[in-house]
């Protein structure tokens, strides 16, 4: 199975695995796979979240996230929170970059 | 690096959201002919009662359009919310002012989305919206002609009678 790590941070990394297009989230001895739409999905939530509020001390200073496409949960801190904005960022980049990549190199497709 | 990217997210999320954004207006749009509808109808005005339930028909349809597009093209088509639509008017004139300035509204949102695609070189959507752009000059063309009778006939009872009998035949000949 052909994997390529996208983006890394700290402690978690998003990886493509090219035989199932599909997406790896490793993070503290976890593993998540996504589809191309479930992650799309899960970066909204994440981005969506106010760190303002979670800051104030008379809310819960952590987040619980459903991700209904595996039906798990994650818990995270404000300081989690934080890097999975940057990993996902990062990992949108990343592939957006890619895909500019590959545009150029399209263009030899038909190269006669 | 396989771009899985291009291969399973065509749109970019600028051209998601516009297109997303347009469903919900033509939701509303649905929405707000259905009431424009049902006031007509209690009061008597039966054929532009039909006019308007078959307008509320038309911009269901424009949202399923857009819609399928959307999934099509394997990105997040949302179902919208709906607002409340106006239910009072004073005249039936009044009806046909607000239905000839939500088409205006909804040619704008159009164009704009059309000249999004233009930033974004999306020649794909651009092409699909083509046919919205050719839509709205119909569904603009027969709301002002609508007010134009009211301006020949007039707003007496024998007036709204004549412009009853003629508003079902108003349409849009492009020749």
């Amino acid at each position: 199975m052909i994997q390529e790590e996208v983006f890394s941070t700290k402690s978690a990394a998003i990886i493509q695995c090219e035989s199932t297009d599909s997406f790896l989230l490793r993070f503290d001895q976890n593993e998540i796979s996504f589809k191309l739409c479930d992650l799309f999905t899960f970066r909204k939530r994440i981005m969506e979240l106010d760190v303002v509020e979670l800051l104030d001390c008379d809310s819960p200073d952590m987040e619980i996230i459903h991700l209904p496409h595996c039906d798990r949960f994650l818990i995270l801190s404000i300081l989690e929170v934080l890097e999975f904005r940057e990993l996902l960022n990062g990992t949108f980049d990343t592939l957006a970059l890619n895909s500019a990549i590959q545009k150029i190199l399209r263009k030899g497709v038909f190269n006669f | 690096m396989k771009d899985i990217l291009r291969r399973h997210h065509v749109l970019k999320d600028e051209i998601v959201e516009i297109l997303n954004k347009q469903v919900k207006i033509e939701a509303h749009s649905s929405a707000a002919y259905l009431a424009m509808a049902g006031w007509c109808d209690v009061r008597g005005y039966d054929n532009s009662a039909e006019f308007f339930f078959k307008q509320s028909d038309e911009e269901r349809k424009h949202q399923l359009k857009l819609f399928h597009y959307l999934a099509d093209m394997e990105c997040d088509a949302i179902s919208p919310s709906v607002s409340d639509s106006q239910h009072d008017f004073g005249t039936l004139r009044e009806v046909f002012e607000k239905a000839l300035e939500m088409e205006i509204a909804v040619s704008d949102a159009i164009h704009e989305i059309v000249g999004e695609c233009r930033k974004y070189n999306d020649i794909a959507t651009e092409e699909f919206m083509r046919w919205f752009v050719q839509e709205q000059i119909e569904e603009e063309y027969i709301a002002r002609r609508a007010l134009e009778l009211f301006d020949v006939l007039g707003e007496d009872k024998i007036a709204l009678g004549m412009f009853e009998e003629r508003i079902l035949d108003i349409s849009y000949d492009d020749n």
